[in-house]
């Protein structure tokens, strides 16, 4: 009796363990947050997926939204003209609904191999545990002077600035 | 040549705009995180308001508020160099001759962890000489310590101010703040 006893109170313990969901009851509910520190870890790898309905993206070069951003990814997969992108030294600032990161960017070129590094600042904003607006603040002229050999790339071990340290050209604040 | 060089132009863009999913994918949780304090934390209403009247200055002109909310060692960046407190204070002087009609738009988002903050303005001005204009978006990310400026990086596209004054851009002024003028939706062409 004593045995039957236990072998009751276990079965309901895995029973309890492992409910079993009836046809029509609603799906559980995923896991939503629009705290920025707990989101960015949670979805970081799944960022496509996590895109709200209404996402705008702001770009230099125009803004964006779901539906125009698959197609400027469809044209691009046709028409590669960078690989091996790197994104690195990136410094996050966490602030509830609303997130910052400041980077540095490096891509080759695929038709001469040449190696541009850029910097950017992105500021994202999260509403229903979604990605609702993306910016990105660069200065794409970094790239191209490089490319025609009038800036240096960033040092290895230099904070991420809008250029880099020892750049020799300059350019007056806003001409 | 022109055109050869804007759609290179637009396809580096374009690499670079589709990294997003590169950005947040494929790093450890420890990559995810903010760096460690290293500054005395300012609180968000503190370092929005210094913030604001510091860019501000740029509108009214006033150059004795724009250089005390500056620390002596301050580091100024921006897309075509960095200045010390004594440059950027005579580059202030000297623009205000330069330049009419400079209007400060400023975003209604402020993002802080106390450390650095974050938020992004649209910096519009008149050439006096030449009576163009131009409304730049840009965004700031800042270091505040003891009530003063100790580090202002400024991003923004330097192509967008000289394309508006030849009139290929729009301005847009004072509308939506973002890198390009608002109205401009990136165009998949200018990627082929």
């Amino acid at each position: 009796m004593k045995h039957l006893s236990a072998c009751l109170a276990g079965l309901l313990l895995l029973v309890s363990a492992f409910p079993v969901r009836a046809a029509d009851a609603p799906p559980p509910e995923p896991v939503v947050t629009n705290d920025s520190a707990k989101w960015i870890p949670i979805f970081g790898d799944n960022i496509w997926a996590q895109y709200h309905p209404d996402w705008q993206g702001w770009f230099p070069g125009g803004h964006s939204n779901r539906f125009h951003q698959m197609y400027v990814q469809n044209v691009w997969d046709h028409h590669p003209v960078t690989k091996d992108w790197e994104v690195f030294n990136k410094h996050w600032v966490f602030d509830g609904e609303w997130f910052a990161v400041e980077w540095f960017y490096r891509a080759k070129f695929m038709d001469d191999g040449f190696r541009q590094w850029e910097s950017t600042l992105g500021i994202g904003h999260l509403k229903d545990g979604k990605l609702i607006s993306w910016t990105e603040y660069f200065d794409d002229e970094v790239g191209y002077l490089q490319h025609l050999r009038l800036m240096p790339p960033y040092d290895d071990k230099e904070p991420v600035f809008p250029w880099p340290a020892k750049a020799i050209l300059k350019l007056p604040y806003r001409p | 040549m022109e055109n050869n060089t804007r759609t290179r132009q637009a396809r580096r863009r374009a690499g670079h705009i589709l990294c997003l999913g590169l950005l947040l994918a494929g790093v450890g949780p420890g990559h995810l995180r903010a760096d460690p304090p290293t500054l005395p934390p300012v609180a968000k209403a503190e370092a929005a308001g210094i913030v604001h009247r510091f860019l501000k200055c740029w509108e009214t002109g006033d150059q004795a508020t724009f250089a005390g909310l500056l620390d002596d060692k301050v580091v100024f960046g921006y897309p075509g160099g960095r200045f010390g407190k004594a440059e950027l204070v005579q580059t202030f002087g000297d623009y205000q001759r330069q330049k009419k009609d400079i209007k400060i738009y400023f975003s209604d988002f402020f993002v802080s962890d106390g450390q650095r903050h974050v938020t992004s303005y649209q910096f519009a001005a008149t050439d006096r000489t030449t009576g163009l204009r131009f409304a730049v978006g840009t965004g700031v990310i800042c270091k505040i310590e003891g009530g003063k400026i100790i580090e202002f990086k400024e991003y923004w596209d330097s192509e967008v101010a000289g394309r508006q004054k030849l009139g290929e851009l729009p301005l847009d002024e004072g509308q939506v703040i973002a890198p390009w003028p608002s109205s401009v939706l990136l165009r998949a062409e200018k990627i082929n």
